[in-house]
């Protein structure tokens, strides 16, 4: 390379790298994109972080409830939000086009009432579980299921009742697998147990988590059968 | 201070670091697609439901569209061009071309926005990362077409190996300043991580039993928010020990303090615990690549010199002959 050119190549390298790390840094920047949500707020997870800070507030001196909280941090987070959309539109290409796109919120809370996903299979009448997240026994589909992209998927779908035509989905393409490794059932049904995370003292008084079963969706497998069998575990 | 600050990051250095991120770059591709490939989980998460899958992909990528959309051939046909380009980034074979592929070809892949995690975002990252530096400058079959020996290598700027840990510091800074929940904020109860390893989602195996060391979960809660959030003045310490001869009390004391290697240590911990505890895919994998560049190659050099020596003492070797 020319040596008259060096310096130029080195001055837009430079400007280069300083558009690089600006426009990384504003997409990276917290944002509450995703989460402004009033329905999904009435998660009980959700509800109880806005309790815990209404508490530790009024420690503080503030007279506010929880619906007043809710009000405030979403009116500030919406404006907030809107101004961040402003600041990192002029880069939307260079996020799209180089994967450059920037999401940190990793673990930002703790899912006090996380689901557990169970799958049952009806044969003569009877319900049988063949399916059970990190259950030692009931394995069936889990080289698929417990596969950590699938966690990811069945997270989303425990955590919200959207994704309905996804969750349907993922119910038909288990009964297409059941039809075929369980030829004497006639219905599976996919479902999340809800419950409550124990707290470290009820773990050790030995209380069992009140579980409540959410998103029940059973197929009929008696059109499905006759196909081959499925890596799965029976 | 412009000049000072464009001789500063255009400074040369040796390549090395930049290889090793590159190569773990490549392994962990391997994985993250290898492992999908063959749990049976391909034809599930990135084929449509149309021909096998579970979900409607609509438009899922302009490459699977042109290809004729997400099928099973077309589906294991970009994996399995992913795992070839990635021996071919380990190897370092085609300079910057090699991860531009690979960008295109995984993103073409990773058409599941439900399926998948912060792990595919640093991985898109680093390979745009590669993209930008000069990763196949040593250590490569590049360099032993240029230069008749894959160990010759050329000097590298020094801002390479500065974005891809300003890349680092910037997703643990913005995690750690988004743990907002009542449970990870010092002056609450410090139960976050006690609660998260107990979520299904994630775990390895049932974790009850750390109902009996609360206060070890506390301690790490505390640790970790506050790792996190402290994050920037790793970057700070970098730039101190980047810039030693311009001299200064703080950044002697930063330097003396090693600052920096405790940044180092502690986020290996916390991806080595993770490991053990939960099941977060490639994300432990992809996070040491980046960890790669921490160090010179003169650093490196030093430090693999110093253990050579320690083991050749320990085992005889550095002991005066008998007379």
């Amino acid at each position: 390379m020319s040596e008259r050119l060096k310096p130029v190549l080195r001055g837009l390298t430079t400007v280069f790298l300083a558009i690089h790390l600006i426009a990384i840094s504003i997409l990276a920047f917290p944002s509450p994109s995703g989460g402004l949500s009033r329905s999904d707020w009435r998660n009980p997870t959700v509800q109880g972080e806005f309790q815990a800070w209404t508490e530790r507030l009024q420690g503080l001196g503030w007279s506010g409830n929880s619906e007043e909280l809710q009000d405030s941090v979403f009116g500030f987070a919406s404006a907030y939000a809107d101004v961040h959309a402003q600041l990192k539109r002029p880069f939307d290409w260079y996020y799209r086009y180089c994967g450059t796109y920037q999401s940190w919120r990793m673990f930002i809370a703790p899912h006090r009432h996380p689901s557990r996903f169970q799958i049952r299979i009806r044969q003569e009448g009877e319900w049988r579980v063949v399916y059970q997240a990190r259950h030692a026994e009931h394995r069936w589909q889990a080289s698929v299921l417990d596969h950590d992209r699938m966690r990811s998927a069945l997270f989303r779908y425990g955590w919200l009742n959207r994704y309905r035509r996804s969750y349907k989905g993922l119910g038909s393409w288990l009964a297409q697998k059941a039809a075929v490794d369980f030829p004497g059932a006639d219905a599976i049904q996919l479902r999340f147990a809800n419950y409550r995370t124990p707290t470290p003292e009820e773990v050790v008084a030995g209380v069992e988590p009140e579980i409540r079963w959410r998103r029940p969706y059973t197929l009929d497998l008696t059109e499905r059968h006759g196909g081959q069998p499925s890596r799965g575990n029976r | 201070m412009i000049a000072r600050w464009q001789a500063w990051i255009h400074r040369a250095e040796g390549g090395a670091p930049l290889a090793l991120f590159r190569c773990v770059l490549a392994l962990t591709l391997v994985w993250a697609v290898g492992e999908v490939m063959f749990t049976g989980a391909l034809d599930l998460i990135w084929v449509d439901v149309n021909h096998g899958g579970y979900r409607r992909f609509a438009n899922p990528h302009a490459l699977v569209d042109w290809l004729g959309g997400a099928t099973p051939a077309v589906m294991w046909g970009l994996a399995w061009t992913v795992i070839g380009l990635s021996i071919g980034l380990f190897l370092g074979v085609g300079g910057r071309m090699t991860p531009l592929l690979l960008l295109i070809t995984f993103s073409a892949v990773d058409i599941n926005s439900h399926a998948g995690g912060s792990y595919d975002l640093m991985i898109k990252n680093a390979l745009w990362l590669a993209v930008l530096c000069p990763t196949t400058a040593t250590w490569s079959i590049d360099a032993w077409m240029l230069r008749g020996s894959p160990w010759a290598g050329r000097p590298v700027p020094a801002w390479a190996r500065a974005i891809i840990l300003f890349q680092l510091i910037l997703i643990y800074w913005t995690t750690g300043v988004q743990k907002v929940s009542a449970h990870w904020v010092p002056g609450g109860d410090l139960m976050a991580l006690y609660y998260i390893l107990q979520q299904p989602s994630w775990q390895i195996t049932d974790m009850s039993w750390l109902a009996r060391w609360v206060p070890l979960t506390q301690f790490a809660t505390f640790t970790t928010w506050l790792w996190e959030v402290t994050t920037p003045l790793w970057l700070v310490a970098h730039y101190c020990r980047g810039t030693a001869e311009r001299g200064g009390w703080l950044r002697r004391q930063i330097i003396r303090l090693e600052v920096r290697t405790w940044y180092v240590v502690v986020g290996l911990a916390f991806h080595l615990v993770l490991l053990v505890t939960m099941n977060v895919g490639p994300f432990p994998w992809i996070s040491l690549a980046y960890y790669m560049v921490c160090y010179s190659e003169e650093e490196l050099r030093t430090t693999a010199g110093r253990v050579v020596e320690a083991v050749r003492v320990r085992t005889g070797g550095g002991m005066p002959a008998r007379p």
